[in-house]
């Protein structure tokens, strides 16, 4: 399998391919099992189309990174 | 008890697979009186509700003892539900403390933690019913679980533990129509195993992370959600909510992050498939889920 980046590296190109602009992946989880997608919560709808490509190039799981807003 | 309530329809007939509705409730009767008193593992789930309220109608109050399970892996909401029902149907009920946090094999969190858990509750309540006269101890598990990866299946049957809803082919969804029928408040209750089952495979199971966990639950619950989970995955939570919810998460999206970064998570992360049954098994391959049933 890749390592981390390289697959970070991955998810975004493929992001970007799909349209999606300016997209920022990290992984997240205790064994880096999780494509964090910091996007537009517009988003969601094509990353979960696009979840079976992410997942295939080496995530367990694909999600958006919710930032949170003043209390 | 002679009949159960018809659906709506008056005679309506269910049939799913081989057996119409009917007869698979005819069958579960007669399981429960071959068993004569029985003694069930009840969590206040969809399952052990629906198996509590037809003993005590088959068999009668005093030949059944509804048993829960408690440590900090049982969720207080699923506690208060279990209490609700013990005491609007009449089902005799005990308490015990369970003590799976001391074992290492069960903190570790491998696959098979089931196992481990079911183990010391299943060998609690063999001693519990043994002491107190009861012929046979219960559990809840249905014909669905036969199929999925469920290594506490095998903690019951060491033990000698039967299943009478799986044993009379009863799916999660007839259950869910029979407990309607029966006016259980259950009947449509999202599933709610316990919370370490938020924990991926390998990530220590401690008091913290499982209060994380309840308290994040909490908060989306406060906040309308029904069917989702919170996963925990160290300094990241990874909310999966039903389909039918997402549109509604994403609008709450920056409140939903405040909210769970002040339970103590790093990072809140919405998971973009959504709720789904197991979620953590996908992550298993198929010879490892076959090694630990």
């Amino acid at each position: 399998m890749m390592d981390v980046a390289a697959r970070i590296a991955a998810v975004e190109r493929l992001l970007r391919e799909r349209g999606i602009e300016g997209a920022v992946v990290r992984a997240a989880g205790h064994e880096s099992e999780i494509a964090a997608v910091e996007a537009p919560r517009e988003s969601a709808t094509v990353l979960a189309a696009l979840a079976p490509e992410i997942k295939a190039l080496g995530f367990r799981y694909v999600a958006l990174e919710l930032i949170p807003d003043e209390a | 008890m002679g009949s159960f309530p018809a659906g709506r329809s008056g005679r309506e007939e269910v049939r799913i697979g081989m057996a119409t509705l009917e007869e698979k409730h005819a069958r579960l009767v007669e399981i429960l009186r071959e068993c004569g008193s029985v003694c069930i593992g009840y969590s206040g789930g969809v399952d052990s509700v629906f198996l509590a309220k037809v003993a005590v109608d088959v068999l009668g109050p005093e030949n059944v003892l509804a048993v829960t399970g408690r440590s900090a892996t049982y969720p207080t909401v699923q506690l208060e539900m279990a209490l609700a029902c013990v005491r609007q149907f009449g089902i005799p009920h005990e308490q015990i403390e369970t003590d799976e946090m001391s074992d290492p094999n069960y903190v570790a969190n491998p696959a098979n933690r089931c196992y481990f858990c079911k183990t010391e509750l299943w060998s609690k309540l063999t001693a519990l019913a043994a002491a107190r006269g009861y012929a046979v101890v219960l559990d809840g598990s249905n014909a669905d679980d036969a199929g999925d990866h469920r290594p506490g299946m095998r903690a019951a049957q060491e033990l000698g533990v039967r299943s009478p809803l799986l044993e009379a082919g009863l799916t999660k969804a007839e259950i869910r129509e029979l407990s309607r029928r029966l006016g259980l408040p259950t009947w449509d209750q999202p599933s709610a195993p316990c919370l370490a089952s938020r924990l991926p495979y390998g990530l220590s199971v401690t008091p913290e992370r499982l209060r994380q966990v309840e308290a994040a639950e909490e908060a989306m619950r406060r906040r309308g959600f029904r069917e989702f989970r919170v996963r925990h995955h160290g300094d990241a939570a990874r909310i999966e909510v039903a389909p039918a919810e997402m549109e509604r998460a994403i609008a709450q999206a920056g409140a939903l992050a405040r909210e769970l970064r002040d339970v103590g998570f790093e990072r809140v992360l919405l998971d973009v498939e959504g709720y789904r049954r197991g979620a953590l098994n996908e992550g298993l391959p198929l010879v490892r889920l076959q090694a630990v049933r």
